[in-house]
């Protein structure tokens, strides 16, 4: 038997490892059945470091919240009013991450006078949490 | 409606929006007669992604940012609704 659906996840014990689309076998409908199943998920993560390629310092740790479920999650730094998206929770964690950082840098480097109210408050709160190191 | 990547792209182009390559996002910068008002970051990727958060990075809200898609808010409107909310000036 073959069954279309728009989305299916592989999952194992419960954690979704594999996104796939199109055509499925009754087995694999079985599964998809356990995703959409699955509840949304509300996690929090700190993040306390950027990596050793990036010359970032954390200065204390950026607390980001994660909701999602199947393959769609979306990580968000509500401070700063900064969101992204993952396939699973550490993917939208580690996208959020490097968006900061684009973020922290593309303010950065905006002339202070040309900077308007919301995004001045985006780098004063980034300026808490981040710093660059030489 | 969920927003996507296109749309996201859409909306960005309707907003005369820079476009920045970042580590893994092009980031949208919005600016108004010069002033940096907002931005928010597209996720690269060839699959669709939601990308309902970019109505909050706007100031806009869910509805009034599916109109500005669907071209039933304007860009008029949208400096309206900023001037509205303090973020620019008049």
């Amino acid at each position: 038997m073959q069954c279309q659906v728009n989305r299916v996840c592989n999952v194992t014990f419960g954690r979704i490892i594999e996104y796939r689309g199109g055509f499925i076998s009754e087995y694999g409908m079985t599964i998809a059945t356990t995703a959409i199943a699955l509840p949304l998920a509300h996690i929090d993560f700190d993040i306390s470091t950027f990596g050793p390629d990036e010359p970032y310092r954390v200065k204390k740790p950026l607390t980001v919240h994660v909701v999602g479920k199947e393959c769609d999650f979306t990580a968000s730094h509500w401070e700063s009013n900064t969101h992204t998206t993952g396939e699973s929770e550490s993917e939208a964690v580690d996208n959020l991450k490097s968006l900061l950082l684009d973020v922290f840098d593309s303010l950065l480097a905006e002339p202070k006078e040309t900077l308007g109210p919301k995004p001045a408050q985006q780098l004063a709160v980034l300026q808490e949490y981040i710093e660059r190191v030489k | 409606m969920s927003f996507t990547q296109s749309d996201a792209y859409a909306i960005a182009k309707k907003l005369t929006a820079e476009i920045k390559s970042g580590r893994r996002h092009d980031l949208v910068i919005v600016r108004y007669q010069g002033t940096y008002i907002a931005q928010y970051g597209i996720t690269r990727g060839s699959k669709e992604k939601g990308h309902d958060y970019i109505s909050r990075q706007l100031h806009m809200n869910l509805k009034q940012c599916r109109e500005f898609r669907a071209c039933t808010f304007s860009v008029e409107n949208y400096v309206e609704l900023l001037r509205s909310k303090n973020l620019i000036k008049n």
